[in-house]
């Protein structure tokens, strides 16, 4: 009981329902994340890892159940609420403004961030503070030397860092990352995992990684969840977690 | 009335569900279709109507709205990389066309109205109305079952769906449907659609210099209403508009023109992808 | 033609750029003593045109939407000029009517802008069309209060401050409008408000994580546009001394689309050029081969949109800039080749 008073629950899940028609997505979960608490994510594809993390941020509606922040239910808040009260989520799938250059991409956050939404008349290329910040993200994640190319013109795994440097600039509370590495190279994956779990952990944040290298997860991860069929199946440390005759069988029967 | 509408908007419900293409050429079609049916008509039949000769003027009608929709697919539509190049592109080309019909037959209307006044009369609801609006529904009606039918049943229209907005066309393309053939035969219809319902609309209203502008903002805004990619929802989205019309006209005559944007509107705040739209991707 | 656009790198030429805006400025200020009272109006309606063209160019290169909805604005502009000072004879003050033309135009883009932007693309274009027609047919039919097809007529000279403006101080007072409403589009597009939107339009799911408001902004990118043509539309009723339905026509929405798309969409010169290019074509075109108008600008802009694509003339230009600077560098490198050997 006193773990509560030190560490006032950040997000509270409570019976969360999400189901598409047949498909229960998200089946009823129930939650709780502290200040600093990393969780990893895993299950086979198709558990309701994603859906879950959208409905967190507020992309998705849930059908029942409620989602809370620091106490204050958030279900009626619009994701870019959520995100400015610092609940932030990179994607899957590339989405980065592949238009504009590493610069601008971290800029618009940083100037997003600032809540600079409609100031429209003061030259951007004067704000030296804006303009300061996104140069220490771009040399914290280390993009400096890619300031200046277009996005678009930029591998993947590049375009992971980029995204993951955005949601830094938003300052986040929690960060919800989906599949950090995938499609990412062996080499890169350490990096990158390294990288996004230092400034986890110098932030502060708490945190839920969906992953799918078990390798990875097993060496990196404190505390782990196994997602299937939409429900939380099983939780603890990775080893804890994967000697679990159930979740062995979902590993290897339902492949990864 | 309402039959017209459902030929139109169904048109370009098609063309962007299918080859998930912007295309605003259909509006130009539908106004070659109606000048032409009124041409035809009075060229060869006068005043007098003939119901056979009438139907084959449509068929006429109809394959060549294919064919000039094919010619356009041909000579442009491949140049033309983003919808918003196909937009200004086809509306540029729209304006060009009518201009061109503008030129040739000038502002005033044209009739051919034999159809209309020489099939008789019904009783409706205690009015006398003429039985060409019937004849023009149930054509319209046969014309969507068919493709209903098309599109459901055989298997080419599988193929159909399988490359449009509800599928996915490079997984289309994987099993052997051929993408080419698909957006060709499309367009193909798109005209026929098109330009039928053109020469449907004639002998009630006539053809005359601006006609195509409302038909395209009919027509687009019953997809708005009633969402792409369902033959159900635009022939009822139809149905709606049509009756909306009608009894605005009746109590609200300053409305009447609006109605359909009003609507729309509203649509546009509860149901963003339409009333039977399926989402996606715009 | 793949046209990619950064903030953080410096458009080269900005020097230039500067000059040739205070040249033209210049050119404008000068000019009405060179020409004829006539052609003189029509400088004065390309420069009003010019705002009301850099809305859509706006409305395009940030979002990606195409603006057909402009010449909504214009006839409400148009029409709040008409009946202060002609029908109804309430004022002639510009003082009061401009700052009111521009605040019923933000008020009423503001409101259409809830609808309208709700989808973006196709759909944002068909209902811009549909706006203006609904205006159309309700301006046409109220006859009693708008008089119908026929428009109003018979507008006063306004007045500044009390004093009557001739047609020379119109078209002055005209200039200086113009020119600072592009100066505070051009203020825009470079601060973060336009680095927004342009994140909008590059992905909207992205943009929304990063706590972007993304609905009002365009809502706010939507009236912006709109209140460049509100205040437009009224200094165009002024100089014609003639409103009518047809300012609601979809087709004089799709003018300014044509203006922006001749100048080019990837130039902020791009609007300034396509309205002046605009203009004179029409006023040619409409002198000589009045019945072809619709066939040779429709025909005109789909030959630009298949062979340059968005970039239009500025994108001519700048192409042909950028290989005589490739060639004078080659020859740079030759000659230096030359002297080290």
């Amino acid at each position: 009981m006193s773990n509560r008073e030190q560490n006032p629950p950040l997000i509270t899940v409570s019976k969360l329902r999400k189901h598409y028609g047949e498909v229960k997505a998200v089946n009823d979960i129930s939650l709780e994340i502290s200040q600093g608490q990393v969780i990893t994510l895993v299950g086979a594809n198709g558990a309701g890892k994603t859906t879950f993390l959208n409905l967190l941020t507020g992309l998705i509606r849930p059908d029942r159940g409620e989602i809370s922040l620091l106490g204050e239910k958030i279900n009626g808040v619009a994701a870019d609420q959520r995100a400015k009260r610092g609940i932030v989520k990179t994607f899957q799938l590339e989405h980065v403004f592949g238009e504009m250059t590493v610069f601008d991409n971290i800029r618009t956050a940083c100037v997003s961030a600032a809540g600079m939404h409609y100031s429209m008349f003061k030259d951007i290329q004067n704000a030296r503070e804006i303009n300061e910040w996104t140069d220490d993200l771009l040399k914290l994640f280390d993009l400096t030397s890619v300031k200046y190319t277009f996005v678009k013109n930029l591998g993947h795994g590049y375009k992971k860092v980029i995204d993951i440097a955005m949601c830094f600039a938003m300052k986040p509370r929690i960060l919800l990352v989906d599949e950090p590495t995938s499609g990412v190279g062996e080499e890169e994956k350490y990096r990158t995992m390294g990288l996004l779990m230092d400034q986890i952990e110098a932030n502060h944040l708490a945190a839920i990684i969906v992953e799918h290298d078990l390798n990875l997860v097993k060496e990196l991860s404190k505390e782990t969840i196994v997602m299937c069929d939409g429900e939380f199946i099983a939780r603890g440390t990775p080893d804890q977690v994967f000697s679990q005759e159930k979740v062995i069988e979902i590993l290897v029967g339902k492949g990864f | 009335m309402v039959s017209y509408i459902i030929m139109l908007s169904f048109s370009l419900n098609f063309i962007l569900y299918i080859s998930g293409r912007v295309s605003l050429t259909f509006a130009g079609i539908y106004l070659v279709g109606a000048y032409v049916t009124v041409s035809l008509g009075t060229f060869l039949l006068g005043k007098t109507f003939s119901f056979f000769p009438f139907i084959g003027i449509l068929f006429f009608v109809s394959l060549l709205g294919a064919g000039i929709a094919l010619v356009i697919y041909g000579a442009f539509e491949r140049y033309l990389k983003t919808d918003v190049h196909r937009m200004i592109t086809t509306s540029s080309l729209l304006m060009a066309f009518s201009g061109g019909i503008k030129l040739k037959w000038g502002t005033t209307p044209i009739t051919y109205s034999a159809p209309f006044l020489e099939m008789g009369t019904s009783e409706v609801l205690g009015n006398f109305v003429s039985n060409y609006y019937f004849f023009m529904f149930g054509f319209s009606l046969v014309v969507m079952l068919a493709l209903a039918f098309f599109l459901y049943k055989t298997s080419w229209g599988l193929r159909f769906r399988a490359s449009s907005l509800d599928g996915d066309r490079t997984m289309a393309q994987v099993c052997g449907v051929n993408q080419n053939v698909v957006t060709i035969i499309t367009f193909a219809i798109t005209g026929i659609l098109a330009s039928l319902a053109g020469g449907l609309y004639v002998p009630i209203a006539g053809a005359s210099y601006g006609i195509e502008g409302n038909a395209l903002l009919l027509a687009a805004l019953t997809i708005i209403i009633g969402g792409v990619g369902s033959i159900a929802g635009a022939v009822l989205t139809a149905f709606i508009l049509g009756i909306a019309r009608v009894v605005t006209a009746l109590n609200m005559p300053v409305l009447e023109l609006a109605i359909p944007f009003i609507i729309a509107s509203a649509t546009l705040m509860i149901r963003p992808f339409g009333l039977w739209g399926k989402e996606f991707k715009h | 033609m793949n046209r990619e656009v950064s903030m953080t790198i410096p458009s080269r030429g900005g020097r230039a750029k500067w000059i040739a805006a205070l040249l033209l400025t210049a050119i404008a200020v000068i000019i009405p003593f060179f020409i004829s009272g006539y052609q003189r109006t029509l400088i004065q309606k390309f420069l009003l045109w010019t705002p009301a063209t850099f809305g859509v160019y706006f409305l395009y290169r940030l979002l990606r939407q195409v603006h057909f909805g402009q010449s909504i604005f214009i006839g409400i502009g148009g029409y709040i000029i008409a009946f202060s000072a002609g029908k109804y004879a309430i004022t002639n003050e510009l003082m009061i009517l401009l700052p009111a033309a521009l605040v019923i135009s933000i008020v009423v883009a503001y409101v259409l802008g809830i609808f309208i932007t709700k989808r973006t693309g196709f759909y944002f274009a068909v209902m811009g069309i549909a706006v203006t027609m609904v205006f159309w047919s309700l301006v046409y039919k109220a006859r009693g209060i708008t008089g119908g097809s026929d428009g109003i007529s018979h507008i006063n000279n306004p007045s500044l401050f009390t004093i009557p403006l001739g047609d020379l101080a119109l078209y002055y007072f005209c200039l200086l409008v113009s020119v600072g409403m592009i100066v505070v589009m051009l203020r825009i597009l470079n601060s973060s408000f336009s680095l927004q939107l342009r994140a909008i339009a590059g992905d909207l799911e992205k943009a929304e994580s990063i706590g972007i408001p993304v609905n009002r902004m365009q809502r706010l990118a939507f009236t912006i546009a709109g209140a460049n043509a509100g205040v437009t539309g009224a200094l165009l009723a002024f100089s014609y001394n003639y409103v009518s339905p047809s300012a609601f026509d979809w087709g004089y929405g799709a003018n300014f689309v044509q203006s922006a798309i001749i100048g080019g969409v990837n130039s902020v010169a791009g609007p300034i050029v396509g309205a002046f290019g605009f203009i004179h074509l029409e006023f040619f075109i409409s002198t000589w081969f009045a019945d072809l108008w619709e066939i040779i600008i429709g025909l005109t802009i789909a030959i630009i949109v298949l062979t340059v694509g968005e970039d239009g003339v500025t994108g001519i230009v700048k192409a042909v800039f950028g290989r005589i600077k490739c060639k004078l560098r080659k020859q740079q490198e030759s000659t230096d080749k030359h002297v080290k050997s």
